[in-house]
């Protein structure tokens, strides 16, 4: 028989195939058997292409790890979990492949049931868009309230421009924001991360900050804590 | 007005999206139990031979579908064949209609390959759709049937798929849990 693997939905799929053509009971097949035939047929295609059989190659070192392990424990206490591996022992292996043949086995049925769907139709539904009353707008406007309202909204922008502006840089240190840190623990013990940012608009505050808390952290001056990803990280003094 | 003619034109209006038994209590203004005589009275006048269509529940909602025994005649008419799903795709249907909500990893564990195409392909054409997200790392995309699903197989409810096939290990485990309960009784 000359099988290719786009004969088969997956690795689980090939090691059924094999199951079944050794006319054996996944229950009660020898395990490095078919680990033997898999790996023989995985060496046998010719022409592998890496991209679409990646998953297949996968299984392969899963299957050798599995193997060896099956030799080595013969003498060896069977407690040892590898967790790199997703297949972990022989039972398990065992167990995969039965989860994975029930679900294959219903796509008989889905299969019939989607074919005896095809005995009846139906038809699309109607369109009712002419029937969608579009909310008319009250049209008591005139090209004067237009203007008025442009009017309206220069004014307010002039009133955003800054009357005198003046560029004043402070210098803003590590130190000095640790300070100010300190003195808020010092009255509040607990503090939410984010408080520290609400009132800072520069990058390079955010940044002083942001060096401040690690710095007393690593001084063992606080501790940062989160309780779930996305939660609220806590700052507390120690 | 005669309410049967409205349930009537609603039901062609609605086409296969179909309608529930909600949406005809709200658009005829009748309560629920009308609205299931209503239906009852309907669909007997359809089961007469002389009548083209009837009404099928499918998907959870209520709509109007050709009779299957006339199907030699449509089927004259379908040009194309319309596009069945792979193996690969019931499969992935299979695992998440048993398992929903379920996230992609999980699919991918129970077939040992990657479904991520499958999926895309499921989502496009309605068949399943997102549902939420997963607490687990990654925070991952949960994923569930949809009514179209329930229609492309003729179901009515989540409640009328097949019953999944017994494994040894279940049978074994049903064995046991029988006996404790017979033991119990004595």
């Amino acid at each position: 028989m000359n099988l290719q693997l786009q004969d088969f939905e997956g690795p689980f799929d090939l090691l059924l195939h094999l199951v079944r053509v050794s006319k054996m009971d996944i229950y009660t097949i020898n395990i490095s058997d078919i680990i033997e035939q898999y790996l023989e047929f995985i060496n046998s295609i010719d022409k592998f292409d890496i991209d679409a059989s990646s998953e297949y190659l996968v299984i392969s070192s899963e299957l050798i790890h599995l193997k060896s392990k099956m030799l080595i424990n013969k003498q060896m206490d069977e407690e040892e979990e590898d967790e790199e591996y997703s297949i972990k022992s022989e039972e398990d292996l065992r167990e995969k492949l039965i989860e994975y043949e029930r679900y294959k086995s219903m796509t008989d049925t889905f299969r019939t049931l989607e074919e005896n769907r095809q005995d009846y139709f139906t038809k699309l539904p109607e369109n009712l868009k002419n029937y969608v009353e579009e909310k008319v707008v009250n049209s008591d406007v005139s090209v004067d309230d237009l203007v008025n309202a442009f009017l309206e909204m220069q004014r307010r922008i002039n009133f955003q421009k800054p009357i005198t502006t003046k560029v004043t840089r402070k210098e803003f240190s590590v130190k000095e924001r640790i300070s100010e840190i300190r003195n808020l623990l010092k009255s509040r013990k607990r503090l939410e991360f984010t408080e520290l940012f609400e009132d800072i608009v520069t990058k390079e505050n955010i940044v002083v900050t942001f060096l401040s808390l690690l710095d007393m952290s690593k001084n063992k001056e606080i501790t940062i804590k989160q309780d779930k990803i996305f939660s609220t990280i806590v700052i507390e003094s120690m | 007005m005669k309410l049967l003619g409205v349930l009537e034109g609603l039901l062609f209006v609605v086409g296969d999206e179909g309608v529930t038994l909600k949406e005809i209590c709200s658009t005829l203004e009748i309560d629920e139990s009308t609205a299931r005589s209503l239906l009852t009275e309907l669909k007997s006048e359809y089961e007469n031979e002389n009548r083209g269509i009837k009404i099928s529940f499918l998907g959870e909602t209520f709509k109007l579908t050709t009779k299957k025994e006339h199907k030699e005649y449509y089927q004259k008419l379908v040009t194309t064949k319309e596009a069945v799903l792979s193996q690969a795709q019931l499969e992935v249907l299979a695992i998440i209609a048993y398992n929903e909500p379920i996230t992609r990893i999980e699919i991918d564990e129970i077939r040992g390959i990657s479904s991520a195409y499958v999926v895309k392909k499921l989502l496009s054409r309605d068949l399943i759709r997102v549902v939420g997200k997963s607490e687990l790392p990654g925070k991952p995309n949960l994923y569930r049937t949809t009514r179209e699903f329930l229609d492309c197989f003729g179901l009515s409810s989540i409640n009328d798929l097949p019953d999944l096939v017994v494994t040894k290990d279940d049978e074994e485990k049903n064995l046991f849990s029988k006996k404790e309960e017979i033991e119990e009784l004595v």
